[in-house]
């Protein structure tokens, strides 16, 4: 396994997407974590005084109309994606995978049930439904990420799905039906190793649409409350000084669209990295 | 009583349904096929590609299910046995793929893709034994006790069919099957393998089951064997005395067909004209083909006779 | 007359581990009407060989010395020339149909493709064409109309769509790589028999690329014999069969069982060659063969071997070829 993973990264290094991808998702990373450690100023620090300030030495990035610091709001901001992000597809990993794998194993109507049950969940427009769903539960982080999550599950199912059925025709499924293992068992030990690259390469798709929906939702009002800061509800509320003060909007515009960018450019190369076929080809 | 009874099976796949409200079509992979296979017999099935020869393989491991009939394993009927019974039996009968590359999962160490096996049919015992049981039967099949901790894209294909039989061999089998096991590998490779697995007969008391194309190898290592077509048995007896006389007019066009290495000894090809007639849903399947065609070919399926001496032949002409 | 001569021969390509070269020096020529077997295992080159004649190589490898068709070295040529003797003058026929056909469209229209490709003709006459050649190689017009697609077909019948894909232009050289190995024996018989028989009708050159030894005993006249990349023996198939003279030849007919032979007779062991195909990425000094050799001695790992002649052809790459049935028994 370690000889292969070096071996992903050399290639991977040779890859465009894969290393300014990796580069811009790192970085965005490094500073959720930073949020931890350190921030300019608090972010619940209202400064009426310093409100709306342009850049300068104390407030890197300027103030809000509030008179709280940008820089320090787009540093918890990206802590706060990162996590949504992470749990939503925690949610649709820990379900949709081992439904994708049940259904693979079983075939017949087991797996007839659980892609019927998928594509009635894909006959609605994800964000849409969950605003639906926030609009139900009442809006907040906890259940923005859920209805977040819950659209991720029918994904992650039959992503999981259409690679597991391509690992059953392997003869080496058939050996280890004849040393007497049940198809759980198969689908845990041999199946999901093999599968793990392209879900993989799915997380990171949709960890990026995961900080876009969440975006979404908290622009809307419906995600994360405040005082908590989120680049969605950043920019709704910089909406009403668009006129004077542009930047407000500008700053977490532009962090969610090179966030979102990253991600993507990362997930492609990873995926051309990851499969031998494609990287043989090139 | 004999090692393994092949008793009428009778395997049907659903086709793709024409009509949405209708009862889909059937294929009917095997029809009524029977056979016993007794201790140190090696027995050879031969048919073309979708003759239903790999369906076969699989049912007499219990990897499927046969529509109907069954298969005894010393007496004991696999598909009626409760499912723990059978986890139990299956230590005693295990197979060797076609592909060395698919058959070994390509993220498992060798250690553990060949004690595999053991993981359920000797559950408990302890990691120690379990890796001497390794490097004892990886020694057996002519690897190194040290490839114990390699991938499989670190071997040669010969080497990965070794270790493929390793993993057969470790729960120490009586019945192996071996599902074109030689047939993706190159000449002189193959030959090492064939002679590995004939030691190892020798050496464990093993009875093989050669499910091949190739007939000169089935040839070579089995004594007993069957001729399938289109998911029949049109002949069976022994391996030299059908080789020597093949009676079904479709042995001898398969025998005929091999290619001989000598280019002096040109093809013994006869030119035989195939009767032109109709053909009838319930003749004989290989009618179509056939020199020897009769009318009661065109009405009856032939019946697998003995013709004596254990040779049998389903065919109505060589059979009246 | 000589049709095709390739003179030192060699295709390297590049990979992260290095150069490697896959095939290496090769001569051999070939006269209009002939047919020539190039046999070995997987990976000695074979394929690659009739690629190269095809300049269909992928442009990462280095295809270096002359490949004359009569008088034109076709490595010299540019892709408008190239295309112009692909399919017109050389024709290839591939191992699995199934890929080698365009799943979407007819097989009439793929047979035409060629016609219409390399010669001017109007839409009836291809037609007619086409309908010709699907007699020619077997395939009744009524039984097989012109508008089916590949997947409709057997395994065989495609490989007769093939043949007719090929044989349009009428050829000089027909290359068949593997032609029968996707198929079933006695589908194997009559496609190889279909191949000769038109490649004598029609006066075509042939190269038979099988890893089949009785496929090259029964179809060709002349043999090659290659491993790891390189040239082993080559001569008459009689000659090369009946008297094989490298030590790998020999292991290569020790090791398929006899027809009528029984290991539960003889309890002998088969014949087999120790160890496995080299790795061609390793560098090779001497013979490649020389590590699995049992005739081997050290100069073998040291130099490459030079050619023996051992007349009427028969050549043979080694420093110390088998002479005549003695040194057979011996070996066995």
């Amino acid at each position: 396994m370690f000889d292969r993973s070096n071996e992903i990264l050399r290639h991977g290094l040779t890859n465009k997407s894969f290393v300014i991808g990796g580069v811009v998702s790192l970085v965005f990373f490094l500073i959720a974590i930073l949020s931890y450690l350190w921030t300019p100023h608090p972010i619940d620090n209202i400064d009426i005084k310093n409100k709306l300030l342009g850049p300068c030495w104390t407030y890197f990035l300027g103030t809000d109309h509030f008179g709280r610091d940008i820089f320090s709001m787009l540093i918890m901001g990206a802590r706060n994606s990162v996590i949504v992000a992470f749990v939503a597809i925690g949610i649709g990993i820990g379900i949709g995978v081992p439904l994708g794998l049940v259904a693979a194993a079983e075939k017949g109507w087991v797996d007839e049930l659980i892609m019927r049950f998928n594509d009635f969940t894909f006959a609605f427009p994800s964000l849409i439904s969950a605003i639906m769903i926030t609009a139900i539960l009442g809006p907040g982080a906890v259940n923005s990420v859920i209805a977040i999550g819950i659209f991720n599950i029918p994904v992650f199912a039959r992503v999981a799905r259409g690679g597991a059925l391509s690992i059953w025709k392997k003869e080496f499924i058939l050996a280890a039906r004849s040393a007497g293992k049940k198809k759980l068992r198969i689908s845990a030990e041999h199946v999901l190793p093999n599968i793990f690259s392209i879900l993989i390469v799915q997380a990171t798709i949709q960890f990026a649409l995961g900080i876009l929906a969440e975006a979404g939702l908290s622009y809307l009002g419906l995600g994360t409350q405040p005082p908590a800061a989120s680049w969605g509800k950043m920019l709704n509320e910089a909406q009403t000084f668009l006129h004077f003060a542009p930047q407000l909007a500008i700053y977490p515009g532009a962090a969610i669209a090179l966030t979102v960018l990253g991600l993507n450019l990362f997930g492609d190369g990873l995926r051309d990295v990851l499969d031998p076929k494609l990287r043989r080809n090139r | 009583m004999p090692l393994v009874r092949i008793d009428n099976l009778v395997k049907d796949y659903a086709l793709p349904k024409k009509y949405l409200f209708r009862k889909a079509p059937v294929f009917r992979a095997l029809h009524n096929v029977s056979f016993d296979i007794n201790t140190g017999d090696n027995y050879g099935i031969v048919g073309e590609s979708g003759c239903g020869k790999s369906t076969l393989a699989r049912i007499v491991m219990a990897l499927d299910q046969p529509s109907s009939g069954t298969v005894y394993y010393q007496d004991r009927d696999l598909f009626t046995i409760p499912a723990h019974e059978l986890r139990y039996l299956r230590r005693h009968f295990q197979m060797i793929f076609q592909d060395p590359y698919s058959s070994l999962n390509p993220r498992k160490k060798i250690l553990s893709t060949v004690s595999e096996p053991l993981d359920v049919l000797e559950k408990g015992i302890s990691n120690k034994t379990r890796e001497e049981r390794v490097k004892e039967i990886l020694n057996d099949v002519g690897m190194s006790s040290g490839d114990i901790d390699k991938y499989p894209h670190e071997f040669s294909g010969g080497q990965r069919q070794r270790i493929a039989i390793a993993r057969a061999l470790i729960t120490r089998p009586s019945l192996v099957v071996a599902d074109e096991s030689v047939s993706a590998l190159d000449v002189s490779v193959q030959a090492q393998v064939l002679n590995l697995m004939m030691d190892l007969q020798a050496k464990y008391n093993l009875t093989f089951v050669f499910i091949s194309h190739d007939l000169s190898v089935v040839e070579y290592v089995t004594s007993k064997m069957v001729v399938i077509y289109l998911g029949r048995v049109v002949e069976q007896g022994k391996t030299g005395e059908i080789f020597q006389n093949p009676m079904h007019p479709y042995t001898q066009l398969l025998l005929e067909a091999i290619p001989s290495a000598d280019p002096l000894k040109k093809r013994r090809r006869k030119k035989r004209k195939v009767p032109a007639g109709t053909v009838h849903r319930n003749g004989c399947p290989f009618i179509d083909r056939c020199y020897l065609a009769q009318t009661i070919c065109r009405e009856q399926v032939p019946l697998l006779l003995d013709s004596g001496q254990g040779h049998s032949v389903a065919c109505h002409v060589v059979n009246s | 007359m000589t049709l095709l001569q390739v003179k030192n021969l060699n295709v390297t390509i590049e990979t992260p581990y290095g150069p490697v070269e896959i095939v290496k020096k090769a001569n051999f020529s070939l006269d209009k009407n002939d047919t020539l077997g190039i046999v070995g295992e997987s990976g000695c080159g074979k394929s690659v060989t009739a690629l190269a004649i095809m300049s269909l190589l992928p442009p990462e490898s280095i295809v270096s010395g002359q490949i004359l068709l009569e008088d034109q070295d076709l490595l010299l040529l540019n892709e408008d020339q190239l295309c112009n003797i692909r399919g017109n003058r050389i024709g290839m026929i591939f191992q699995e149909p199934m890929t080698a056909l365009n799943p979407v469209q007819t097989i009439g229209f793929q047979i035409a493709e060629t016609l219409m490709l390399h010669k001017k003709l109007k839409k009836a006459q291809i037609t007619a064409q086409v309908k010709d050649l699907m007699e020619k190689v077997g395939l009744d017009v009524n039984r097989f109309p012109l508008n089916l697609y590949p997947h409709q077909l057997s395994g065989g019948q495609r490989q007769r769509v093939m043949i007719a894909m090929v044989i349009a232009c009428r050829p000089d050289l027909l290359i068949a790589d593997e032609p029968t190995t996707a198929l079933d024996v006695t589908v194997q018989e009559q496609i190889l028999d279909l191949i000769n028989d038109l490649a004598q009708r029609y006066g075509m050159a042939l190269i038979m690329i099988s890893h089949d030894l009785g496929v090259i005993a029964q179809t060709t006249k002349n043999v090659m014999v290659m491993y790891a990349g390189t040239v082993m023996e080559k001569g008459k198939t009689i000659d090369v069969f009946q008297n094989m003279a490298h030590p790998y030849t020999y292991g290569l007919f020790a090791s398929i069982p006899k027809p009528g032979s029984s290991r539960l007779g003889t309890k002998q062991p088969l014949y087999s060659i120790p160890g496995h195909v080299p790795d061609l990425r390793n560098s090779f000094k001497g013979c490649r063969f020389a590590d699995r050799c049992f005739r081997a001695q050290k100069q073998c790992s040291l130099k490459e071997p030079s050619h023996t002649t051992l007349g009427n052809g028969h050549d043979v790459w080694c420093f110390h070829p088998l002479a005549g049935k003695k040194d057979h028994d011996a070996a066995g």
